[in-house]
């Protein structure tokens, strides 16, 4: 078989002519062994034909995600040996600190895969929470376009009828077309979330991914334990332990000299207190781990009090829907108005959601971060794949 | 203390106690339509619609009548209760009837939460009483008592109403009729003699107080701070002679017109207008605190339209800036509209007209007004929906009423053949159009 060979040239040309002298029916080379990922996409796949929430992604991230492969090659674990654990049968909520990671008796040397873990699955649910949010979101972003036109669709029947001029009609048409834009950004941020969950997960371009609906708040948040959590999360455990290392290899030692000022002409180190560098660097680490467990709480508190707030001011513009009904039934307001009062219900269930997807990110980054879930969501119990 | 002898009705006297209290209701249905005493002589007693004559007592030759300015709540039509503020338990106050050449005594207690003071519209009287708060007399503080005194110096028709805070007291209903009687009996006598007032409130759907601040967008129309059909019918005999007395404390203007009569207009709040002056009318416009007094003998019995001939003011609340849809073919939109509305009904209005609105408020059970509102239009009438509200009544005239009975007689019952009918296309054909 003869093949001409265009004139660019470099790789894209050599690749032309390797596909050219390939066999027709040689299937593609796979870049990962088929035998390390062993049964891990098949039953990631399975999974992900089944409507997925947190819980299952979680599941997929542990068995398919590819920036999990480099750590799970590096402590000798394989998809294959994973895929055939008895831990997927489980119906209820998978606790990955616990149930997959084993944290609390975890050794040192463990704390790369263990942080690697909590952060692929972090990743994928981050990834499933953004389309579980575009999912609903493209719904309500219908329902808003339904209202502009739905007003436009009667202030041209008022057009028509000579009753209303251009000046009510352009700002309606100006709205409905603003209204079908929207609505296909939503459309997009919806399929743009389906390709990004399916590439975090590594699942077929041609997998349509269902989503259950945003998991709903806890009716209240568990007191916050900073001092617990420091001690509990990996990389607490992990600075604890090489602090312990590292006083132990330090002779305690007072203080045998005075300091005197100025202190720029203080430099007798071994006048002071016994101190390695490294356990002042572990001690900045530690301070900065604690500070970003304290901003991920204040975040979450932050992100449930919002949601709070806007889910009890969801009821009053409901109910200030049907009021503007009781007005358009006795003609004393206008069905416009009527309109807007609904559409105003619309924008709030948008921010309502955004809300609770924002919740639920911070949850999430805050159990990748201790290992252990801070939030348990109830609505997660499901038959086995 | 002299003798005192109690004249007035006893609901009079008691209101004159000062026993019947603030916030009482007084409910339209409870129409007053009685024949009030407190007229002697062979005098025809003022009826004032839907509220009553004030009692009083002489005293040394003087009649003492006892005015409360206070808060009331009361019924505006079924459906709909309002915060006025009133005298004696009601708004408008009580009317208060004297003969030429009384020596009244009017006591007026302040129970509201502000000063106010009362001002006689028409009335000649020495300057300071006059009632005008600051300019002719102090003003009557929360719990004071002050006392008018005067002569009667000739009879017609007046008003009485605060002259303190003014916009606000008016507007939360503070008026009263005052009729001054001839000394003689037999002078502009007639039959029957009826007084109402007219007044216009801004009480927003689901509120109960009325807005002083609205100056033009009223949206209760009333007579005697009722609406149709809460305000009762006008009755008389045929053949009697009728006075009726309108008073104008709106902030706009008001043809009153009367079906199935014509009159003259005999008097102003200025005093009786002589024959000469005096010519045919059906409809007599009535402007801002003025008072115009009409009369006419009622020949043909018949229920009869007595109305304000704007048409806006014999409707119920409406909004004023909805879409006009008459003509319009909503059906797309309806469905839309309908769609974004799950659970709820939804019903386009106005294509045709706005008469459906008549059905809207009797379906309100499926499709609620806002609570403690009027619907736009109202009343069943024996051929159907009368289609009215706000300043609409009824002259209700019969050959069988009997001379000084008050009583609705019903439905006006037509004789065969004076009812308009459905035509034969036939009978119409080849009529030049």
């Amino acid at each position: 078989m003869t093949r001409t060979i265009p004139l660019y040239g470099g790789m894209a040309a050599a690749m032309l002519l390797l596909a050219g002298l390939a066999p027709a029916a040689a299937p593609p080379l796979e870049p990962v062994p088929a035998l390390w990922l062993g049964q891990a996409p098949l039953r990631a796949s399975e999974l992900a034909s089944m409507p997925l929430d947190a819980d299952r992604v979680a599941r997929i991230a542990i068995l398919n995600a590819p920036a999990l492969r480099p750590a799970l090659r590096e402590h000798g674990i394989s998809p294959a040996q994973l895929a055939v654990l008895p831990l997927w049968q489980q119906t209820a909520a998978v606790d990955i600190g616990r149930d997959v990671l084993g944290l609390a008796q975890a050794p040192q040397g463990r704390t790369v895969l263990a942080q690697a873990v909590l952060d692929s699955v972090r990743e994928a649910r981050l990834a499933w929470l953004q389309l579980a949010l575009a999912s609903q979101t493209l719904q309500v972003c219908e329902q808003q376009a339904r209202a502009a036109d739905a007003a436009l669709t009667l202030m041209e029947a008022q057009v028509q009828a000579g009753n209303a001029a251009e000046e009510k009609r352009l700002p309606l048409r100006q709205a409905a077309r603003a209204a079908a834009r929207e609505r296909l950004h939503c459309a997009a941020a919806l399929a743009k979330a389906q390709r990004r969950l399916a590439s975090v997960l590594d699942l077929p371009d041609a997998t349509t991914l269902r989503t259950a609906p945003l998991p709903a708040l806890p009716a209240s948040l568990p007191q916050a334990d900073l001092p617990q959590w420091l001690a509990a999360s990996p990389t607490g455990r992990q600075l604890q332990q090489q602090q312990a290392i590292e006083a132990a290899a330090l002779l305690p030692r007072a203080a045998s000299r005075s300091l005197r000022l100025p202190l720029t002409g203080a430099l007798d180190p071994e006048g002071m207190p016994a101190v390695s560098a490294a356990q002042l660097e572990l001690g900045l680490q530690q301070a900065g781990l604690r500070a970003q467990l304290a901003d991920d709480w204040a975040a979450l508190e932050l992100a449930f009090q919002e949601y709070r707030s806007l889910s009890e001011q969801l009821p009053d513009a409901q109910s200030y829907t049907r009021v503007m009904l009781t007005h358009y039934n006795g003609m004393l307001g206008s069905v416009y108005e009527l309109i807007d009062a609904r559409a105003a219900e619309f924008a709030l269930q948008r921010e309502l959601l955004e809300k609770q997807a924002a919740f639920w990110e911070h949850a999430y980054t805050l159990e990748a971060r201790l290992g252990a879930p801070v939030i348990i969501n109830k609505e997660v119990r499901h038959a086995a794949p | 203390m002299q003798r005192r002898d109690f004249l007035g009705a006893s609901a009079g006297a008691l209101a004159g106690l000062g026993l019947l209290g603030i916030g009482r209701e007084a409910s339209a249905a409870a129409v007053s339509v009685a024949n009030p005493l407190g007229v002697s002589g062979g005098r025809t007693p003022v009826t004032t619609l839907n509220t009553r004559t004030l009692g009083f007592r002489m005293n040394n030759g003087v009649k003492e009548y006892h005015l409360v300015a206070e808060p009331v709540e009361q019924e505006v039509a079924p459906g709909m209760t309002a915060l006025f503020w009133g005298y004696n338990g009601s708004s408008p106050g009580p009317t208060i009837e004297a003969i030429e050449g009384d020596r009244v005594r009017i006591f007026v207690t302040n129970k509201l939460p502000e000063h106010t003071t009362i001002h006689w519209h028409g009335i000649l009287l020495p300057a300071g009483m006059d009632g005008v708060g600051g300019l002719t007399q102090p003003q009557i503080k929360p719990g004071e008592t002050y006392v008018y005194e005067f002569t009667l110096g000739k009879s017609g028709t007046f008003m009485y109403h605060p002259h303190a805070d003014e916009m606000v007291q008016m507007a939360q209903g503070m008026m009263g009729m005052f009729i001054v009687h001839p000394k003689n009996p037999a002078e502009r006598r007639v039959d029957r003699d009826y007084a109402f007032m007219l007044a216009s409130y801004k009480i927003d759907p689901g509120t109960r107080r009325p807005d002083p601040s609205e100056m033009l967008d009223f949206n209760l129309w009333t007579f005697n701070s009722r609406t149709f059909p809460a305000i009762a019918p006008l009755v008389a005999r045929t053949g009697e002679r009728v006075r009726i007395r309108v008073a104008n404390l709106t902030m706009t203007n008001h043809p009153v017109h009367v079906h199935g009569v014509d009159f003259r207009v005999t008097g102003t709040d200025g005093g009786w207008v002589p024959e000469a002056g005096q010519w045919p009318e059906v409809t007599t416009d009535v402007a801002v605190g003025q008072i115009r007094v009409i009369e006419f003998v009622a020949k043909a019995p018949g229920d009869w339209a007595l109305h304000c001939h704007k048409s806006h003011h014999t409707m119920g609340p409406m909004g004023h800036g909805v879409p006009n849809m008459l003509g319009v073919d909503q059906a797309a939109a309806t469905a839309k509209i309908e769609a974004l509305l799950p659970g709820q009904h939804y019903m386009e209005m106005g294509s045709n007209g706005m008469a459906d609105m008549q059905d809207m408020a009797a379906m309100a059970a499926m499709m609620p007004l806002p609570p403690n509102t009027l619907p736009m239009m109202t009343g069943e009438g024996p051929f159907g929906p009368i289609e009215m509200g706000g300043m609409f009544t009824l002259l209700k005239v019969r050959d069988a009423q009997k001379p000084g009975d008050y009583s609705d007689p019903g439905w006006y019952e037509h004789p065969p053949g004076t009812v308009a009918r459905p035509a034969d296309s036939k009978a119409f054909s080849g009529i030049p159009t």
